[in-house]
């Protein structure tokens, strides 16, 4: 452990709170602050990630949360510059009013600009639209080093694309250009699909990918027999100005407010159980009375459903939780998501988050998705039973050609990681060529290996 | 409303900046750094809509601050309120043997401050409207140990901005002071001497100054906590407070 006396020691962890860990921490209100040390660093955001990838024991944790200013907008192109560390929430709020969104978006918006990045982030729309990388016209880096230096797909490519995906382990994004989506109102026409199984899912959801820019699909991952896999599919498209009943064209671009409720405490680790669960799934699934329906519904509950509950997160209690996220290639997908449900609702393992989408092309060396199905769960952190099972899910998954979301990730062994990741060894000598004392390093980086 | 933010770079001055920024107000910032204050103004044109401009100024050259102020005035053709936000906290035990550190603090938070907000006070006074608010700090309301410098040189900005207040009502124009407990900004960092519990966000400071603005008060402790703590602080007999490390 460095001596690093002027930085605050802290206790962090991703959203999921597992796994914790101790760093020093501090803001980086001057970027000199980033490279006067000679110590391991990684950079954080807002720490929305599950995971270890925004932390780093052995050294010191920089946070941006200060770094957030917006640079200039320019309102005929809708593109952006701003610090790495402005949140999805803080852009939103400032471009919203003036016609223009993300043109990707995770389901959170409370992660800055930089850590979705860092994560080359996908929404609802990556069959159509790929991910956040994709909109990134240039990033300006920081080396540990002190030296800074610009990259984007023409100048310095390699670097680029190491850094879209490369979870803060090429240095610090200072701050990043990207192309704002026009929109007509900050409304989303939305169809809901009642699915009665997999099968059912997995057609509506390859059935004319093009015809909704959103898609996704929220699964009830403890049903089993004939109704494995029941969803909500849930596709949607930006509102018109004509689509809007009368009562909303008058005001079309209302941005979001603030959380309304916020759960104030932990709740006990027995509150979501197996029963627990499947009673409000079953619920959750049978709300939606009619086979089909439309309705408008603002950006803010359709893409971040759980922002509206502050610290959300404590439903799981304070032992935290895990998501398991994977994506399987269109030929062993059938397979792999049967198998998949069939092992997580066995083990008893309750999940009221299960969400399913599909995906296009790939992105750089260490981006996640690829043509196929995404499933993704949130668990309980119950345990070794628990992990032991996450084991051999990886390696089915890595079996059918599968990989794990590395942003997402607080347990998998290092073993899969060349299988799962093909372009490890590229990526890695690119961080080498722009990192040679590896300086960047995270608890993550440290448990899979990622820069060794 | 055409506003003056004196020493922009400030933590505080930027979430101050963008809470009170309406779309058709016109903001001019003064501070040193030209290029960061060019970034916290298209940040809060960006965010509120607001135009923002930016004059460049060290506060420690007084000779400049008539300069300065004119340009201002120019820029937003008139002036409904000023924010005195710039400060240095400086290093105590330094200043207690360099005296250039000493000087330092106070012609920053004290002496500064008087150079430039006269100008500033006899604009407003002749159209007779207008706000001046101040930020000065609870580390002023008794002298302590561990930063008696600063603190001094606060009380005095407060004292200073009282009288001027005292003289500015006849005309209307309102003068306000914020006293701020522990904020976690450029200027505190790395700093250990209080409790996690009571270190203030920068968005929570500008919030209770906004706060104190859209009130009657002319004082605010911000937060508020820092009221009974204060109280308890200013009272506690000679003899007690030697015996604390504060």
């Amino acid at each position: 452990m460095t001596d690093n006396s002027n930085a605050d020691t802290q206790i962090l962890s991703g959203w999921n709170r597992f796994p914790v860990g101790k760093t020093g921490f501090r803001e980086v209100d001057d970027l000199f602050l980033y490279y006067r040390e000679d110590c391991p660093r990684i950079v954080r955001g807002n720490g929305r990630s599950y995971g270890d990838s925004s932390f780093c024991t052995e050294g010191v944790t920089f946070g941006m949360l200060p770094r957030n200013r917006l640079l200039s907008l320019n309102e005929t192109t809708g593109v952006l510059r701003t610090e790495a560390g402005a949140t999805l929430d803080e852009i939103l709020r400032a471009v919203v009013p003036r016609g223009w969104f993300l043109p990707v978006t995770p389901g959170t918006k409370f992660a800055t600009l930089g850590g979705c990045i860092a994560c080359d982030v996908h929404g609802k729309n990556h069959h159509l639209c790929g991910n956040i990388s994709s909109f990134v016209d240039s990033l300006t880096m920081l080396f540990p080093d002190g030296s800074q230096t610009t990259c984007s797909r023409e100048v310095k490519p390699d670097l680029f694309w190491a850094t879209c995906g490369g979870l803060g382990l090429s240095g610090m994004i200072v701050d990043a250009t990207i192309r704002l989506k026009k929109i007509e109102t900050s409304y989303i026409q939305v169809r809901l699909d009642k699915c009665q199984n997999l099968d059912a899912v997995m057609a509506l959801l390859q059935d004319q990918p093009e015809k909704f820019h959103y898609s996704v699909a929220w699964m009830d991952c403890l049903a089993r027999g004939k109704r494995l896999g029941r969803s909500i599919l849930m596709r949607g498209d930006h509102s018109r100005r004509e689509d809007l009943p009368a009562a909303l064209r008058a005001t079309p671009f209302v941005t979001h407010g603030d959380a309304q409720i916020s759960l104030p405490f932990d709740l006990p680790g027995a509150a979501l159980n197996p029963l627990s669960v499947k009673l409000f799934n079953a619920a959750y699934y049978h709300k939606l009375r009619a086979k089909t329906q439309y309705h408008t519904q603002h950006y803010d509950p359709y893409f971040y459903p759980l922002d509206g509950i502050g610290h959300w997160n404590r439903l799981y209690g304070r032992r935290g939780y895990l998501q398991y996220q994977c994506v399987l290639p269109y030929e062993t997908a059938r397979a792999g998501l049967a198998y998949l449900l069939d092992a997580f609702s066995g083990s008893g393992n309750g999940s009221f988050l299960a969400v399913l989408k599909t995906m296009g092309e790939e992105a750089g060396p260490l981006g996640f998705p690829k043509p196929g199905f995404t499933l993704a769960l949130d668990m309980p952190a119950s345990g070794a039973p628990l992990l032991d099972l996450l084991d051999r899910i990886d390696q089915e998954v890595t079996d059918l050609g599968g990989r794990v979301y590395l942003a997402k990730d607080s347990r998998m062994k290092p073993v899969w990681l060349p299988r799962m990741y093909p372009r490890l060894e590229e990526w890695r000598s690119v961080i080498r060529k722009y990192n040679p004392q590896s300086l960047s390093q995270s608890h993550l980086s440290r448990r899979l290996g990622l820069t060794a | 409303m055409k506003v003056i933010i004196l020493g922009s770079t400030s933590s505080i001055a930027r979430e101050i900046g963008r809470q009170l920024a309406q779309p058709s107000d016109e903001f001019v910032l003064i501070a040193r750094n030209l290029e960061e204050a060019g970034r916290d103004a298209a940040d809060i044109a960006i965010r509120t809509g607001a135009t923002v401009k930016v004059v460049e100024c060290d506060v420690l050259r007084f000779s400049e601050h008539a300069n300065a102020v004119t340009k201002a005035i120019d820029l937003l053709g008139g002036l409904d309120g000023v924010l005195v936000c710039f400060g240095y906290l400086g290093d105590q035990l330094k200043a207690q043997t360099d005296f250039g550190e000493a000087r330092r603090i106070i012609e920053t938070n004290f002496t500064a401050a008087v150079s430039i907000v006269e100008l500033l006070a006899g604009i407003l006074e002749e159209q007779a409207s207008g706000f001046i608010l101040g930020l000065s700090s609870v580390a002023g309301d008794r002298g302590r140990q561990s930063n008696y410098i600063y603190g001094a040189s606060k009380a005095a900005l407060t004292v200073y901005l009282q009288g001027l207040g005292h003289r500015l009502a006849a005309s209307g124009v309102k003068v306000k002071i914020a006293k701020l407990g522990f904020v976690e900004t450029k200027m505190t960092r790395g700093l250990q001497t209080v409790p996690r519990i009571l270190r203030a966000t920068p968005q929570a400071a500008a919030d209770g100054v906004l706060k104190l603005l859209g009130s009657r008060s002319e004082v605010r402790y911000v937060p508020r906590i820092w009221w009974p703590i204060m109280l308890l602080v200013v009272f506690l007999p000679g003899f007690i407070f030697k015996r604390t490390r504060l």
